[in-house]
C-alpha cells in the first residue's frame, strides 16, 4: 500500500454502523475542506465495491469531497492490529470507525474491535453509531 | 453543527479540547463544554498500617460538593481559556451524577452534532474497577464520539 496523504481515515467492514462511518467522512471532508481515505479490513467486499459506495455517497450527499479508497495487503493478523498498522503507515489526524452498540451478552460473545484500536493509537479517534 | 466536549480537567482532556477546537473552527461550528461535578475520594497517610477494610475506610476523605463544584468551575475557566485563545467562546456547563449518564443525557437533549472525551487508557484490571467515561459515552451516545488519548 502507498503511504496515505489525508487527514481522515474511515475503517469499514460489512456492518450498518459503517455505512454510517464513511457518511461521517463524506460529511467531515465537506465541513473541514480536508481529504479523507477509506480503508476496508476485515470486509468482504472489494475496493472496487467500497468505490462504487463512496462514490454514489458523495454524490447522495452532494458534496465536494476529497476521498480515495485504500487497501491493506491480505493478512490474517486480528482486524485491530491490521488497522493499528495502517494508521502508523499514514500521517492521518483522525480515525473514524463505526461502532455497533451491543447488548451484554454480545460483548461476552464477540470480540469489540474499537476497544483495542483506541487503546493502540495515538491519533483520535471517532466511533460512529 | 455544534460539538460537545466533555472534560475533567486531566491531559487527555486537554488533548479532546484542543482537538475539537482544531475541528469547531475549520467546521465554523459551535462548541460547549461540559464536566461533571465528582467529589474525589483521597486517602490520607495513617499513623499505623491499616489491618481491616475498616481502618482503610477510616483512611478516606471525601471532597465536599462545594469544594468539588469550585474544582470543576475551575476546570471550565480553563477550558474557556483555552477556546477563547483560539477565538473560539464556548458555552459552558456544570452537569450532576454519573459522568456517562449525564453527559449523554444532556448531549441529546441538546442536541449536539458531536461529543469529544479524553481517555486516560488504563490498564483492563483498572478500568473493570472504576470504568471508562470514554467507553461508556461511545456506547450510550447517539452521535459519534471522539476518544483522544493522553500522549505517551
Amino acid at each position: 500500500m502507498n503511504a496515505p496523504d489525508a487527514d481522515l481515515l474511515v475503517a469499514v467492514d460489512d456492518t450498518g454502523a459503517s455505512y454510517r462511518a464513511a457518511e461521517f467522512g463524506i460529511e467531515w471532508s465537506a465541513a473541514t475542506d480536508r481529504s479523507v481515505d477509506i480503508v476496508h479490513v476485515g470486509s468482504s467486499l472489494t475496493e472496487a465495491d467500497i468505490r462504487t459506495w463512496i462514490e454514489s455517497l458523495v454524490v447522495e450527499y452532494g458534496v465536494v469531497a476529497s476521498v480515495d479508497v485504500v487497501s491493506v495487503d491480505g493478512s490474517n493478523d486480528p482486524v485491530p492490529e491490521r488497522l493499528g498498522e495502517v494508521v502508523r503507515d499514514g500521517d492521518y489526524e483522525l480515525l473514524a470507525m463505526g461502532n455497533e452498540n451491543r447488548g451484554y451478552l454480545d460483548d461476552l460473545t464477540h470480540e469489540s474491535v474499537s476497544n483495542p484500536v483506541i487503546e493502540d493509537v495515538s491519533i483520535p479517534v471517532v466511533l460512529v453509531p | 453543527m455544534k460539538f460537545l466536549v466533555a472534560t475533567d480537567g486531566s491531559q487527555s482532556s486537554e488533548r479532546a479540547l484542543e482537538h475539537a477546537l482544531s475541528i469547531t473552527t475549520a467546521a465554523d461550528a459551535e462548541m460547549a463544554v461540559v464536566s461533571v461535578v465528582d467529589p474525589e475520594v483521597r486517602e490520607f497517610p495513617a499513623a499505623d498500617e491499616p489491618i481491616d477494610i475498616g481502618d482503610v475506610e477510616g483512611n478516606l476523605i471525601r471532597e465536599s460538593i462545594d469544594d468539588a463544584e469550585r474544582r470543576t468551575e475551575r476546570i471550565l475557566e480553563n477550558a474557556r481559556a483555552m477556546a477563547t485563545a483560539e477565538d473560539v467562546e464556548p458555552k459552558t456547563e456544570m452537569l450532576y451524577g454519573d459522568p456517562v449518564e449525564s453527559i449523554a443525557e444532556f448531549a441529546a437533549e441538546k442536541e449536539y452534532d458531536g461529543i469529544f472525551v479524553g481517555h486516560r487508557g488504563l490498564s483492563e484490571a483498572a478500568e473493570r474497577v472504576v470504568g471508562s467515561v470514554a467507553k461508556g459515552l461511545v456506547e450510550r451516545s447517539q452521535v459519534p464520539v471522539t476518544v483522544v488519548r493522553e500522549t505517551a
